[in-house]
């Protein structure tokens, strides 16, 4: 049986993308979907975050344009990558197989 | 708005490293103005202003993150913090330990930290206490809706706008396409009795699109309507918020009962919302209304209205003006007396500030050098505190410490400086805008709003930030880059690589240069100040007392007897002992605003085409004032209705129409008629010029007409007295109250006063140029004394050996001045040059004195050289007194 690494991307990560696995959504869309979850982070650094996955290839912004209250607005438009799908597809496979490989009386049969 | 809220995201962004800025900084900017538009980023109940300041500060505070996390980026790119993954713990890092070792530094250096401090606190304080005035006066919008599509309008005669003539203004209302609504306003003078102590009120004169026009709705009950503008109409008003609180203790009911205004009964309509004030300082409002007379198109020539137009959607300034220019010039086309007149339109901002704009946006640019100098400073400071360290941080970098992270722990060290300096800034703020308070001219626009607000406490945080980058970065740069090697195998000699160093020469090369400017802009407004002040105002203020009173138009409806009460008023004041004269007249020199029109000299062909100010005046006004007669004869009691009209015309009214010839008993009539028609007057005398509108005013020609036959009930009464005048106002007053108990006088001052407040505006630019002038010079002289000091403590050994071979004391100070005069010398011609450019912009606030005014320059260049040579002296003195034996044992 082939060995899982460990999952490169945070919990956090793994949240954002999952998020976006559906559609490209929008900077301010996902933040106030995370801080559903109970994450709270400011504008800089959420959109930090953000950049990072963008320089890992997981995510690909651009910015998108309308109009509020008569003026010009640009929004951060996040999509998922392939390798942004693969990544999350890895993660939650790996969980999955952790799980599946959990009993209760014994703990993890194989690691 | 928008404008101003992406010009401070244009800034942060080119403050930021591109791709924080593109990807961190802007989508939260966005994010934060989408918010501040809908309305959802703070509590609604929030005024405009207040949420603008909040949206202001959250962008700074983003700005701020965002430059942290660039910082930490860096840093974890040079591998410096390698161990601590995670972009909080990155910053918790940089926010305590970095922090926390800063604060150490500076607590074991209090002589430094003061002395940085001190100067930050005057620069940081300095700027902000001027943008506040620049904030409340320039930046804050007007408190009407749209302000930006409200324009005010004026006539123009010789290129100068004018006020308006009644009807040309309802001509421009009816014929217009441009304007949604024009409304005609004036203001003036009640007595409001009846309800407590009477009182004196600035009230506003409104047509009944006024209200409309600003786009402002009543609090309670309503604004004016076309009907209450009838001359027949009932009499009603209009409370204000202030007065409404203050006198009626915010009581609704207030609405429909009638109050006494002039002792006459006006039914209370409505209330406006709290802050609306127009025209500025107005509390109370009355319908305008304009009689037949008024308007009859023989009044086409007299000027005397104001007026607000609100642009229709989609209309600009340019296509409004041009089409009232079409209506003038049709007008101009049927009426020779409006032949010559143009229109001008400009946002209604613009008019109210105009005139102190220029003025404010100097100063405020005077304190930016004030602040470059302060930077420079610490600057300066840092880089020698930087020499001295050098050897600390060659051991830091030996045992690992990247180049990065040196230079993070050295910026927050000037962070705090900053902060220290920012904090202590705007306490010094807030304390020097009380101080300004007392100092703003009484007819400063829109200046009771000036005072410390979120707006002014985000602009002194981006100074105190953008500063700790300014004067922090070039030090921690230079700092972090030791030659290892070289300092830990020679600890000793740390000094002299510093010293080498031309960055801390060039640093006081640049604030002589920037205190040269300021000093060359302090010492023109100062001269031009004393130029001003000796002007000869045309007449002589010295014992003499001003009153000014308006009688009450419900009981002297009578022109008859509005000029026998004026008449009886000043022969009865003149009659009282110490009293050398007494007169009156409307708008007394050095005021504003003024009134006249067109006139005809009859005879001559060329009528209709001159323009004159008009002043209605009593016999004796001429002797209490102290304006000469030149030929012919001053006005007497006798020039009453009824005699042979006459005038007295000014000397350069003299000049201009009669050239060569004596205007005594020529002929004239006046197209400016309070009621009727003028009558054809026969000029008795000429009478010196006076300054009408101030004292830097060329003079214009005037028409002085007698009040008994042109009377006006709104009258300045001046009396020269032996001795000092303010003793008698007790004695005008009860003279008043003999004649009517309830006129009382709006304001009584000695003349020499409208001296003084013809020459507020000057001395309050000249008093702050002076102020950030003279903190200049002392942090220019720090600087300088501070580097001279250091160097010749570094330089102890060397000087030492020098005097050991044989160099004298003279040898020894020639070299210590020579290092120390010679950045004051590039500074110096540096100045000379930046000053000859910038005081250019000085140009039209100065008064018959050149901004190239050798004197000015050769002074300020002397006081320049003086103190620092003082500075320079003084470290060279300590250096002479170095005992050769001392520095070699030590070497």
């Amino acid at each position: 049986m082939s060995r899982r690494r460990i999952p490169e991307i945070t919990h956090l990560q793994f949240l954002v993308l999952g998020m976006l696995r559906g559609a490209p959504h929008f900077g301010r869309g996902v933040r106030k979907e995370l801080a559903r979850h109970g994450v709270r982070r400011s504008g800089p650094a959420f959109y930090q975050m953000m950049a990072r996955l963008e320089d890992a290839g997981l995510v690909a912004g651009e910015y998108d344009q309308k109009i509020v209250a008569g003026q010009i607005i640009k929004e951060r438009l996040y999509g998922l990558t392939p390798a942004g799908a693969a990544a999350w597809a890895a993660t939650r496979d790996f969980y999955l197989s952790k799980i599946a490989a959990f009993d209760p009386d014994e703990g993890l049969t194989h690691v | 708005m928008s404008d101003d809220l992406r010009g401070l995201a244009r800034v942060i962004v080119r403050l930021l490293p591109a791709r924080i800025a593109e990807r961190c900084f802007l989508p939260t900017y966005f994010d934060l103005l989408t918010d501040h538009l809908t309305g959802s980023g703070s509590p609604r109940r929030l005024t405009a202003a207040t949420r603008s300041a909040v949206f202001h500060a959250r962008v700074v505070g983003a700005g701020l993150e965002c430059a942290l996390r660039a910082l930490n980026e860096a840093g974890q790119r040079s591998g410096a913090t390698r161990a601590r993954p995670g972009f909080r713990k990155g910053i918790d890092q940089m926010l305590t330990q970095d922090l926390r070792f800063a604060l150490r530094m500076l607590w074991k250096n209090p002589g430094f930290t003061s002395v940085a401090t001190i100067a930050l606190a005057l620069g940081i304080g300095a700027n902000t206490a001027i943008f506040s005035i620049v904030h409340a006066v320039l930046l804050r919008p007007l408190p009407f809706h749209e302000p930006e599509r409200i324009l005010e309008l004026t006539e123009t005669a010789r290129g100068g706008p004018i006020t308006i003539a009644p009807p040309n203004l309802l001509d421009w209302k009816a014929r217009n396409t441009s304007f949604s609504a024009i409304a005609a306003y004036d203001d003036a003078v009640a007595t409001l009795t009846g309800a407590g102590e009477p009182e004196q009120i600035d009230v506003g004169l409104g047509d009944a699109e006024l209200f409309p026009t600003l786009g402002i709705h009543s609090l309670a009950g309503r604004t004016f309507v076309a009907d209450d503008m009838h001359t027949g109409a009932p009499p009603v008003v209009v409370l204000g918020y202030g007065t409404w609180q203050r006198r009626f203790g915010g009581d609704r009911t207030i609405v429909g009962r009638t109050l006494t205004f002039d002792g006459r009964q006006f039914e209370v309509i409505g209330i406006m919302p709290r802050g609306f004030s127009f025209p500025a300082g107005v509390d109370v409002w009355f319908p305008l209304k304009l009689t037949a007379d008024e308007m009859a198109p023989n009044q086409r020539g007299a000027h005397y209205l104001n007026a607000v137009g609100r642009l229709k959607e989609g209309v600009t300034a340019e296509q409004a003006i041009a089409d009232l220019a079409r209506i003038e010039a049709e007008i101009a086309a049927r009426y020779a007396s409006v032949q010559g007149y143009g229109v001008w339109a400009m946002p209604l901002l613009d008019s109210m500030v105009g005139s102190v704009r220029r003025p404010l946006l100097m100063l405020l640019g005077a304190v930016g050098f004030v602040l470059l100098i302060a930077c420079a400073n610490v600057s300066s400071l840092l880089l020698a505190r930087a020499s001295a360290r050098r050897t600390e941080i060659a051991v830091r970098c030996a045992l690992g410490a990247g180049r990065w992270r040196i230079v993070r722990q050295l910026l927050a060290e000037s962070v705090v400086l900053a902060c220290a300096g920012g904090v202590c800034g705007v306490l010094l703020a807030a304390w020097g805008i009380r101080a300004l308070d007392g100092l703003l001219p009484q007819d400063f626009p829109r200046a009771d709003a000036v005072g410390v607000n979120l707006s002014v406490l985000s602009f002194s945080l981006l100074v105190s930030i953008s500063t700790a980058l300014a004067f922090g970065i070039a030090p921690s740069l230079y700092a972090s880059r030791p030659d290892v090697a070289a300092f830990l195998k020679d600890a000793r000699r740390e000094g002299s690589a510093g010293l080498r160093h031309g960055s801390r020469r060039a640093l006081i090369a640049l604030e002589v240069a920037l205190a040269l400017v300021l000093l060359a802009g302090a010492g023109l407004a100062l001269r031009s100040f004393a130029r001003l002040t000796a002007v000869d105002p045309g007449f002589n203020p010295e014992g003499v007392l001003a009153l000014e009173l308006s009688v009450p138009d419900a009981r002297y409806s009578d022109p008859a007897d509005v000029a026998r009460f004026y008449q009886q008023y000043v022969e009865a004041l003149a009659a009282q002992p110490g009293v050398v004269a007494a007169g009156g007249v409307m708008r007394p020199p050095l005021t504003p605003r003024g009134f006249g029109g067109t006139f005809s000299i009859i005879g001559s062909e060329d009528n209709d085409k001159f323009t004159i100010q008009v002043r209605p005046a009593t016999a004796g006004y001429f002797e209490a004032l102290g304006i000469p007669l030149r030929r012919g004869r001053l006005f007497t009691p006798a020039d009453r209705r009824g005699t042979s009209p006459v005038v007295l015309v000014s000397e350069e009214a003299a000049r201009r129409f009669w050239p060569g010839k004596d205007p005594v008993g020529q002929a004239l009539r006046l197209h400016v008629a309070i009621s009727g028609d003028e009558p054809v007057r026969e000029v008795a005398g000429v009478v010196g010029d006076v300054k009408l509108r101030g004292l830097e005013s060329r003079p214009s020609p005037v028409a002085y007409v007698p009040h008994g036959q042109y009377a006006s009930s709104a009258m300045t009464v001046f009396i020269r007295t032996h001795g000092d005048p303010s003793g008698f106002a007790l004695v005008a007053k009860t003279q008043l109250a003999l004649l009517d108990r309830e006129v009382a006088p709006t304001r009584i001052r000695p003349a020499a006063a409208m001296i003084g407040s013809a020459v507020a505006q000057p001395r309050f630019r000249l008093v702050l140029l002076g102020l950030f002038a003279t903190i200049a010079l002392t942090l220019a002289a720090v600087g300088l004394y501070g580097m001279m000091a250091f160097s010749v403590s570094q330089r102890q050994g060397e000087i030492g050996i020098r005097m050991a071979l044989g160099a004298d004391r003279t040898q020894v100070m020639r070299l210590v001045l020579r290092q120390g005069l010679m950045p004051v010398a590039i500074g110096m011609a540096a100045g000379l040059l930046g000053a000859a450019a910038l005081t250019q912009l000085l140009a039209g606030l100065l008064f018959e004195i050149s901004p190239l005014d050798p004197a000015t320059y050769l002074a300020v260049a002397s006081v320049l050289g003086a103190v620092a040579a003082i500075a320079c002296y003084i470290p060279a003195r300590r250096a002479t007194r170095v005992d050769p034996l001392v520095a070699l044992r030590t070497e």
